[in-house]
């Protein structure tokens, strides 16, 4: 133990860290953080799935046994990679992933800091309150990202040159399909940030929400498909999935039978709002809520 | 942002950017390669072997993607049964629509008069799909048809009255060839590895026009060799100073086509362009009072310059329903 | 008297039915200052109160003549040791203190440079590149502690920052304390034991019930404590060996056994602190892990006091 204790060179800064420049600190903590956290070893499970169905239907396709030719409502559809592709995306990824990323990484951004009582160092920092749920927030961005963009691009080299798909002519729709998948990530990270901020048993009201509330409502006609994440990220499915086949046109066919299909711009809006209002919201709430933790 | 991560972090970190980057590096790639072959060729490469260097016209449907499409469940509405299904079905043994995938027909006439005596004219069409040689074959035979085998090729043969002989025969598994029988004779002897049309610059050119997501497209050429040797005197003198088209369209909801036309020479390619939009004002003339048809003009582009002439249009799905039901009640009446 | 380091007004903190702090007007002046009280007193509710995790229920708390809810930026100024014992474990003790030093804005060098300095000073610089989760109730005391100087702070609030170490680190810990209130820096220092608090300042504030029963000078309640029995709590290696040789002394009153641990009884637990260090220091008596006190004796204190 030396003695006396000599103050380091330059201690603290007056003027100190700008808001962003705190939201990058605390990004630079959190990250690894999440990244070895539990609930990351699951998540690799849920993402890994795809790649594993992409690796048996390979399997299946090179011993000849799947049949591309498929019928679905007495209809003839034309199945191939990049279909099956475009539906692994709508159905593994975008409606059951994504959302399940968003639950479990938003709603514990500031819950497990206080779960393990270690909210105590972040907030006795001279950094708002606000620039912790923000850099926290960017910290599961990426981390999700990190996730589930490479199981994409995976899954995509696997699946889409099967039954006669281009690689090189699907690759646009890949790049929208991880810009999509980006988006939601972001848009129920945010969501569920704001429901982190707001519930006390935050987690099971996002499952509430994805698995119950979101299904329901978004094939119940009326307004109150609007009050779901879904609606306004299905407005950008048309334009991120292959244009051509017949189960593609046939699920949009569904969705705009049940006019849960705004316009690209109406969702990009939407998304948009729910982003910036739902951190917003959950900063204010952040910034002016007390942690009580358990002793 | 890195410094603080350790090292494993780093690592993970790391190895996941690096299967996306290199995912999408690999992606772009094969975009930008997949961008210098000719489009939709590259998709039916195989069948193009088959086709001789100075074919004039070709044709492709990708006949799964049309009868998957939406315009193919609108039609079904006015024909549930399909124009002419069964009777293929029963005469060949085939289902159009589930049996073939693509289609691609081309015409090489014989430009050595000699040559074109002793192979004849040759037109050929070859389908590709899941095909049972010994059901055709059988059904075939019911129908009075001859089996020959040349070279361990087999070759079906019937003479139809006043068409010569129609040949059939197996140029590969799941690829068959249908058409005259010199030129299923010809298409066999040159075989995949044979010259093909990716020899004809010319012809290779204008398939690079073609968008590979195209439900169907079309190219042709005209001169003394093309299309011209075989278009009857009197309507080829009527024709437009055409060298060139390439038609293609996407079929989903609706229809997008796109024509291409090479004029022989720039005050061809301008008379052109001066005949369409005449043609597009008289129809809208035409057309007034009728927002489904205006929707299908207004939709319509043209453009070009030089010896180019273009042209676009999209017939959304709700024209296609008008037209489908003005054709159910002209059956109907 | 000089500007307060801690002004507190009619401060009252309540958790729904619960009251933690009950109209509290107090000042802290410069130097050390002890919180004493047994546990549930209220010492713990007023230093979140005093580091801004807490919103007063009622009244006001100023820290360095600012409001201290909602002003991150006091905490430049301010540095605080939890009670609780909770780290990111995986984290190494060096990137843990760099990254929560990098927190008040210095550089990566900088921050490195400042934490290396603060383990140094906790004595933990050896065990600097070692996880966390591996470190021993002690390490993880200093290590605690490490975090909330390393930026040198004007005023330090420890909550209870003894707890659970070895009787060597104890006297290290609170050398620092003083060391740094003789550099000019304030210590808001909490504790349950008093001589704890007794070894470190003679100003103390004594809590019970969610209010100050008194302030001043320690030595004014110190021949109360005197007069009741101190517990002392003492894992070691080898826990019959320490016993046989503390009881020899006539200051221990009695022992009894526990798993690893021996319960001892003393009237004078100065000389029986005292002894105890010696014997730590010189290993004589075998290796002692952890001395703990419960507060039962401080609160047959605190009884007597309200009465």
């Amino acid at each position: 133990m030396s003695s006396p204790h000599e103050p380091p060179p330059s201690p603290s800064r007056p003027d100190g860290p700008s808001f962003l420049g705190s939201v990058a600190r605390i990004y630079d903590l959190s990250f690894g953080q999440m990244l070895w956290s539990r609930r990351t070893v699951f998540m690799v499970l849920v993402v890994g799935g795809p790649v594993a169905v992409a690796l048996i239907l390979r399997l299946l396709v090179s011993m000849d046994l799947f049949d591309a030719g498929g019928e679905i409502d007495g209809r003839p559809v034309n199945i191939d990679g990049p279909v099956i592709f475009g539906l692994m995306i709508w159905g593994f990824y975008l409606s059951f992933s994504v959302p399940l990323l968003g639950v479990f990484y938003g709603t514990s951004l500031i819950a497990d800091e206080v779960e393990d009582r270690t909210i105590t160092y972040l907030f006795t920092r001279p950094v708002p309150r606000g620039a912790v749920l923000v850099g926290k927030y960017l910290a599961y961005l990426v981390c999700a990202g990190l996730l589930v963009l490479p199981s994409v691009v995976l899954v995509f080299f696997l699946v889409v040159p099967l039954l006669g798909g281009s690689v090189g002519a699907g690759f646009p729709d890949l790049l929208k399909d991880l810009a999509l998948l980006a988006v939601g990530l972001a848009v129920y990270g945010a969501l569920f940030a704001l429901v982190g901020a707001l519930f006390k048993r935050p987690l099971l009201t996002g499952l509430v929400f994805i698995f119950g509330w979101e299904p329901v409502v978004i094939v119940v006609p009326g307004y109150m498909k609007r009050f779901t994440v879904s609606y306004y990220l299905q407005g950008l499915v048309p334009h991120a999935m292959p244009e051509d086949g017949g189960v593609t046109s046939l699920v949009l066919r569904v969705l705009q039978a049940n006019e849960i299909l705004p316009s690209a711009t109406v969702g990009l809006v939407g998304l948009a709002v729910i982003v910036i209002g739902g951190l917003a919201l959950a900063v204010r709430l952040v910034e002016r809520r007390e942690y009580v933790l358990e002793q | 942002m890195m410094a603080s991560m350790s090292r494993r972090t780093r690592y993970v970190a790391l190895a996941s950017g690096g299967v996306l980057a290199v995912g999408l590096c690999g992606g772009l790639v094969a975009y930008l390669n997949r961008d210098a072959a000719p489009g939709a060729a590259s998709d039916a490469l195989a069948e193009l072997a088959f086709v001789p260097p100075h074919a004039t016209a070709l044709a492709f449907a990708d006949v799964r993607a049309v009868m998957a499409s939406e315009l193919r469940e609108r039609v079904r509405r006015i024909a549930p049964d399909g124009v002419g299904r069964e009777q293929l079905e029963r005469q060949l043994g085939l289902d159009i629509e589930r049996d073939i995938d693509r289609v691609l027909v081309f015409w090489a006439p014989e430009p050595d008069a000699a040559a074109a005596e002793e192979d004849g004219s040759s037109g050929l069409a070859l389908f590709r799909g899941r095909l049972d040689a010994e059901r055709l074959e059988a059904v075939a035979r019911r129908g009075g048809a001859e089996v020959t085998e040349e070279d361990g090729l087999r070759i079906v043969t019937r003479e139809i009255e006043g068409a010569g002989a129609l040949a059939m025969a197996f140029l590969e598994p799941g690829l068959v060839a249908v058409g005259e029988l010199a030129a299923v004779r010809s298409a066999a002897r040159r075989g995949p590895g044979g010259d093909g049309i990716d020899a004809d610059a010319d012809m290779m050119r204008l398939l690079g026009r073609v968008d590979d997501r195209s439900s169907f497209w079309a190219v042709g050429r005209f001169g003394d060799s093309g299309l011209l040797g075989w278009v009857p005197e009197q309507v080829s003198e009527r024709l437009p100073p055409v060298a060139a088209f390439a038609v293609q369209g996407r079929i989903n909801g609706g229809v997008s086509v796109s024509l291409a036309v090479e004029g022989r020479d720039d005050a061809a390619a301008q008379n052109l362009r001066d005949v369409v939009r005449g043609f597009v004002a008289l129809a809208q003339l035409q057309t007034l009072g009728n927002p489904d048809l205006q929707a299908i003009l207004d939709s319509l582009q043209t453009g070009g310059d030089g010896t180019a002439v273009t042209l676009s249009l999209r017939v959304p799905a709700e024209a296609i329903d008008f037209l489908l039901s003005m054709l159910a009640s002209g059956e109907a009446s | 008297m000089s500007a307060p380091v801690v002004a507190a007004e009619h401060l009252s903190k309540w958790y729904g039915q619960v009251i933690g702090l009950n109209d509290v007007s107090v000042e802290v002046g410069p130097g050390i200052t002890g919180l004493l009280g047994p546990n549930g007193a209220g010492k713990s509710t007023l230093l979140k109160l005093v580091t801004g995790q807490l919103r007063p229920s009622k009244g006001g708390v100023r820290v360095l003549g600012e409001p201290i809810w909602g002003n991150p930026r006091l905490f430049f100024r301010l540095g605080f040791c939890p009670e609780q014992d909770a780290f990111y474990e995986r984290m190494t003790g060096m990137e843990w203190v760099t990254a929560l030093v990098g927190l008040n804005g210095l550089s990566e060098p900088e921050a490195a440079e400042a934490a290396r300095s603060a383990l140094d000073t906790v004595d933990l610089l050896d065990a600097a590149d070692r996880k966390i989760g591996g470190y021993s109730k002690g390490m993880r005391q200093r290590v605690k502690l490490a975090q909330a100087i390393a930026h040198d702070p004007e005023l330090l609030v420890l909550d209870e920052p003894l707890a659970g170490m070895d009787p060597i680190a104890r006297r290290k810990v609170i050398r620092l304390i003083k060391e740094r209130a003789a550099g000019g820096r304030s210590v808001l220092v909490s504790s349950h034991i008093l001589h704890e608090i007794e070894a470190m300042t003679a100003t103390i504030l004594l809590m019970h019930n969610g209010r100050i029963l008194a302030e001043g000078n320690v030595h004014t309640i110190r021949d109360l404590i005197d007069e009741h029995p101190h517990q002392v709590r003492v894992r070691a290696s080898d826990p019959r060996g320490l016993a046989r040789g503390l009881i020899a002394h006539d200051d221990v009153l009695k022992l009894q056994f526990e798993d690893g641990a021996v319960v001892l009884e003393t009237d004078r637990p100065d000389a029986f602190y005292g002894r105890l260090t010696e014997a730590a220091a010189t290993g004589a008596l075998g290796e002692i892990h952890e001395v703990s006190s419960p507060d039962d004796n401080l609160q047959a204190v605190f009884d007597y006091l309200v009465k």
